[in-house]
């Protein structure tokens, strides 16, 4: 008899209370050696509040990061009650010798990470893990850039941005910055003193919500990161014929991309990061039903 | 719960997800393995994985199709055993259809 001419099997891990279910398959007798503990290997250095849920955090490892990409992010990890609670966060920048890395994180409701991480004092051990993901500058192309960011979104592209920088590159680019409430519009002295360098990007803060009491004075764009992404490329047509880059959550992700596929922009030539909402049973996740991401969006 | 990597992947092996992985959950045997795995322990279920792979072989643990049920039992014992993982992930691939209920 096959292991399949047995009723269905359940995960050794964590078995489902499924009544119809006969035992469990047992887990294998000859077990390997467990995933290794993980260890702390870096320290709290700094945080710096934006707003009362946003804030940089200033990392410094025990030894440097392996390979990074300008746009790739780390695991940061807490333990908490002997277990290790660990999200990924795009890194701002990684200074030193690659040592020190620069986060930009919300604190949001229930968060398992970021709650603790707000109550991290100065000098907390912390894990990070290597630089990850394949949301990249691309370093070979030399057409104009739109980078477009919502929230801490911001964060990879402040870090392509920077190396864009350190690069000495002359091409045009943009910035959309889109946020709730202009205090939350973090880095504008880091992006203007990038300008006086010489760098040749255009900054775009936009504001949702320019009613609000918290906005109030505010004069730039308003209206939601698409709504600032079309009135962009109105007066700064040269970009249209490059690449986007955007950071953020899947719905802003998707309606900008409409903006800009509408503009001339290969879906090719769009490529982004989404915000992955925190794992909670309560989310919906829609079942994937082939290629992941619409044609428009590369990751 | 974690997220699992189903049949798409079976002799494909992009491997996309390796590189988008934060914290290193997903693993194979080069040579040895037709599929990759993720070891439910580790994963930290931020669906990087996921939205990565061109074959849509992830899924998370609770959307799994019933025909691709196994797999994630397949995923979690292949970090306790791999010999007996693999020797089920030929069953499962050599089964004949489901008849539909």
């Amino acid at each position: 008899m096959t292991l399949l001419q047995q009723p269905p099997m359940q995960p050794p891990i964590a078995p489902m209370a499924d009544p119809v279910a006969a035992q469990p398959m047992p887990v294998p007798q000859t077990a390997v050696a467990a995933r290794p503990a993980l260890e702390p290997n870096a320290t709290l250095l700094r945080r710096e509040d934006v707003t009362d849920s946003m804030a940089a955090f200033s990392i410094v490892l025990d030894a440097p990061l392996g390979r990074y990409r300008p746009g790739q992010y780390v695991s940061l990890g807490v333990l908490a009650d002997g277990e290790w609670i660990q999200r990924p966060y795009s890194i701002v920048s990684l200074d030193g010798g690659a040592d020190r890395v620069e986060l930009f994180i919300r604190r949001v409701p229930d968060g398992a990470l970021s709650s603790r991480l707000w109550t991290l004092p100065i000098g907390a051990r912390v894990r990070v893990g290597q630089p990850k993901g394949l949301f990249v500058l691309d370093e070979n192309d030399r057409r104009p850039r739109v980078f477009i960011g919502t929230g801490t979104g911001l964060a990879p592209l402040l870090a392509m941005l920077d190396e864009l920088v350190s690069r000495g590159d002359d091409v045009p680019s943009a910035l959309v910055h889109g946020v709730s409430y202009r205090d939350e519009l973090a880095y504008g002295y880091r992006i203007a003193a990038w300008m006086v360098t010489g760098l040749p990007v255009v900054y775009r803060p936009t504001v949702s919500r320019p009613d609000d009491a918290r906005n109030e004075g505010w004069r730039g764009y308003t209206g939601r990161a698409d709504t600032a992404v079309a009135r962009l490329l109105d007066e700064m047509p040269i970009v249209r014929g490059g690449l986007a880059y955007l950071c953020g959550n899947a719905s802003m992700i998707a309606s900008c991309s409409e903006v800009l596929v509408a503009a001339g922009f290969a879906p090719a030539d769009i490529r982004s990061e989404k915000f992955h909402a925190p794992a909670a049973p309560a989310q919906p996740q829609p079942a994937p039903a082939g290629p992941q991401a619409a044609p428009a969006m590369s990751v | 719960m974690a997220y699992v990597i189903a049949e798409a992947c079976v002799d494909h092996m992009d491997q996309s997800c390796i590189q988008v992985c934060p914290v290193d959950a997903i693993a194979s045997e080069p040579g040895l393995d037709r599929k990759l795995y993720i070891d439910p322990d580790g994963c930290i279920e931020c669906a990087s994985c996921a939205s990565v792979c061109p074959n849509g072989a992830i899924y998370e643990a609770a959307q799994l199709p019933a025909d691709l049920a196994d797999y994630a039992w397949i995923d979690a014992a292949w970090y306790r055993d791999r010999a007996v993982a693999r020797e089920v992930l030929v069953e499962v691939l050599n089964a004949p259809p489901a008849v539909a209920s």
